[in-house]
């Protein structure tokens, strides 16, 4: 015999695990002496509960730094390394299945020569392996525990994810807050530039005061002076020179920026698949459904071109200015595409770039008219119940949009 | 009625959620997402440390999960209640020793609050060497032979009958179901001693 083959191993392994003596037998009369060596040698080794390495030393397997060297009878061919791992973890795995398979037939009340020899040997190994395969509750108990332990793990694991893709989530009362903040912060900045304007006119009231003054006793001191010199003066002239400098830029952009285009419509009847016959129905409704549409594009493209074409040097004394009108147009970027919809009181809000009528609401449930979906120039759109300001749900969903467009087509 | 939808819309109610999660946990980040920001918002009354109060969340969705697999379980309140009693009494067990948090007369006189007694069951021996073993082969499981995995996981987490699992796996009939169940448990046994066994070398 040259070497162990994989064939040879599955030899062994049938010899060890099978509790038919007559398997056992013929395997004892068949087999090449030197592998009968080999089985006897691993066998008695078990019995003892020699340690894996002293089994392959009888053997004739050693490890020596990276190469295994036959020892004894010179058959065995060199062995790398891992040749000689992959035996040991072979013998390894064989003895733990040898034993557990004998330990759990003698539970089973069944008797043979080896169970008979490992408890006359007083194996060690083996009589722990008894008790403890004859606790059953005890290792039903661990089992859920440890069942209990891997899903609790395989939970935790599924919400820290959910919680990272939280994170990348505005909620609606984030996306509030942010939209509230800005706003908020306009209107310091305006505050702020009211206050400014009403301390300089303040000024300029009192400078007016005493120019009147100083005026009248001009008019009386040097009325004789004007006589001779006919000349004006006007006292104002600086002051209102000054004035258009500094504020009038932000009086023509405000000027410039136009009002909010605004249209509301009342729609008294909605789309539906009535029951889900397939057969298309418009029906009317208890209470109407109030849409107003505001258009933003006009004030966002107009606050653009202030921006970019009227301050172009933030640093030119238009800081404020320039800070102000940009946040404005954040806030109005922010709430782009976006929409509310109070149900109870039936009020839908919708923030699009033109003001565009709604051509249908479409409900699957006309009964629940907390969710529905609205055609805006032919692209649908899902509105849900919600007090603050989400973005619009356009519905990308082929088939949605296929059965969508086919309630409406059979409502026409 | 408190309702939670799913991502294809569909609206649960409390008690759709919890017989749908009786049957598998696939709804499980419904119930997640749904209750998470009120429980959040009512524990940061109590308890001031963000990352603890996320794990105080986190059990007590198990908890509920857990509970929810019992047969004799019996939802007395809506999920978000249950839910915000188990973080309450999670964080009161948590500091209860330095006396931070004290129970207020209004908590001590609610019924609800009384009868929800529930906190994460913690296991002592969870590190042994056998339990160990056994979640590795249970994970192998999973991968390599998912129906056995499947069986034992009803059976012994989520403690449905035979007659139950039999139902739900196809099987012919029950008895063919506690044969199948007993292979699988041999086959499970085996490798964990093997296991057990080979670490121990």
């Amino acid at each position: 015999m040259g070497k162990i083959t994989k064939e040879d191993l599955k030899i062994i392994r049938t010899y060890f695990l099978t509790l038919d003596e007559g398997t056992r037998n013929h395997i004892r009369q068949t087999c090449v002496s030197e592998l009968l060596n080999c089985i006897i040698i691993i066998e008695n080794g078990f019995i003892n509960d020699d340690s894996i390495d002293k089994i392959l030393n009888s053997i004739g397997f050693t490890e020596s730094s990276n190469v295994i060297l036959p020892i004894n009878s010179g058959n065995f061919n060199s062995k790398t390394n891992s040749d000689f791992d992959e035996f040991n973890d072979d013998l390894l795995s064989l003895k733990s299945e040898y034993f557990i398979s004998l330990a759990e037939s003698s539970l089973e009340g069944i008797n043979n020569s080896d169970i008979e020899k490992l408890i006359a040997s007083n194996n060690v190994t083996f009589k722990k392996l008894l008790i403890e395969l004859s606790d059953n509750d005890t290792f039903e108990k661990d089992m859920s525990i440890a069942l209990k332990s891997l899903h609790r793990d395989e939970m935790k694991k599924q919400f820290q994810k959910l919680d990272e893709e939280d994170e990348f989530e505005l909620t609606d009362s984030e996306m509030q807050t942010a939209i509230t903040g800005v706003e908020r912060e306009k209107l310091r900045k305006q505050f702020k530039e009211l206050d400014k304007t009403e301390e300089k006119n303040k000024v300029y009231k009192l400078i007016t005061r005493f120019a009147f003054a100083a005026a009248l006793i001009g008019v009386i001191i040097g009325g004789a002076y004007i006589g001779f010199f006919k000349n004006k003066v006007d006292n104002n002239s600086f002051l209102a020179q000054n004035d258009t400098t500094i504020n009038n830029l932000p009086l023509l952009a405000n000027n410039e920026i136009p009002n909010l285009i605004e249209s509301k419509e009342n729609i008294n009847s909605i789309v539906t698949d009535l029951n889900g016959s397939g057969l298309a129905g418009s029906i009317k409704i208890k209470d109407s459904i109030h849409i107003k549409t505001n258009g933003l594009s006009k004030q966002i493209d107009t606050l653009r071109s202030i921006l970019e074409k009227k301050i172009p040097d933030s640093t030119n004394g238009y800081g404020p200015i320039y800070s102000q009108m940009s946040k404005q147009l954040d806030s109005l970027l922010a709430i782009l595409n976006s929409y509310s919809y109070d149900n109870k009181n039936k009020k839908v809000v919708l923030n699009v770039p033109q003001v565009t009528k709604v051509k249908n609401i479409i409900s699957i449930d006309p009964n629940n008219l907390s969710q529905f979906y609205i055609n805006l120039e032919g692209k649908y759109y899902l509105i849900k119940t919600t007090l603050t300001l989400v973005k619009l749900n356009r519905v990308t969903d082929e088939n949605q949009i296929e059965e969508l467009k086919k309630i409406e087509f059979l409502n026409e | 009625m408190k309702v939670v939808r799913d991502d294809n819309e569909i609206v649960y109610t409390d008690m759709e959620l919890i017989n749908t999660l009786k049957e598998n946990g696939d709804n499980l980040h419904l119930l997640y997402k749904r209750h998470k920001s009120y429980c959040i918002n009512f524990m940061k009354s109590m308890y001031n440390d963000h990352e603890e109060i996320k794990d105080i969340y986190h059990d007590a969705v198990i908890v509920l999960y857990e509970k929810i697999n019992k047969s004799d379980f019996e939802l007395t309140c809506s999920i978000q209640t249950f839910l915000n009693t188990v973080c309450r009494n999670q964080i009161y067990k948590r500091i209860n020793h330095s006396n931070r948090y004290k129970i207020n007369e209004a908590e001590e006189n609610d019924s609800i609050l009384k009868s929800i007694t529930d906190t994460l069951e913690e296991f002592d021996d969870v590190n042994n060497e056998r339990i160990k073993a056994m979640k590795k082969v249970f994970e192998e499981m999973k991968e390599t032979s998912s129906k056995c995995y499947e069986m034992l996981m009803r059976f012994w987490y989520k403690n449905q009958t035979m007659d139950y699992i039999a139902t739900n796996m196809q099987f012919a009939h029950s008895d063919s179901a506690k044969s199948q169940k007993a292979k699988c448990q041999k086959q499970f046994k085996t490798e964990v001693y093997k296991r057990v066994m080979l670490w121990a070398k």
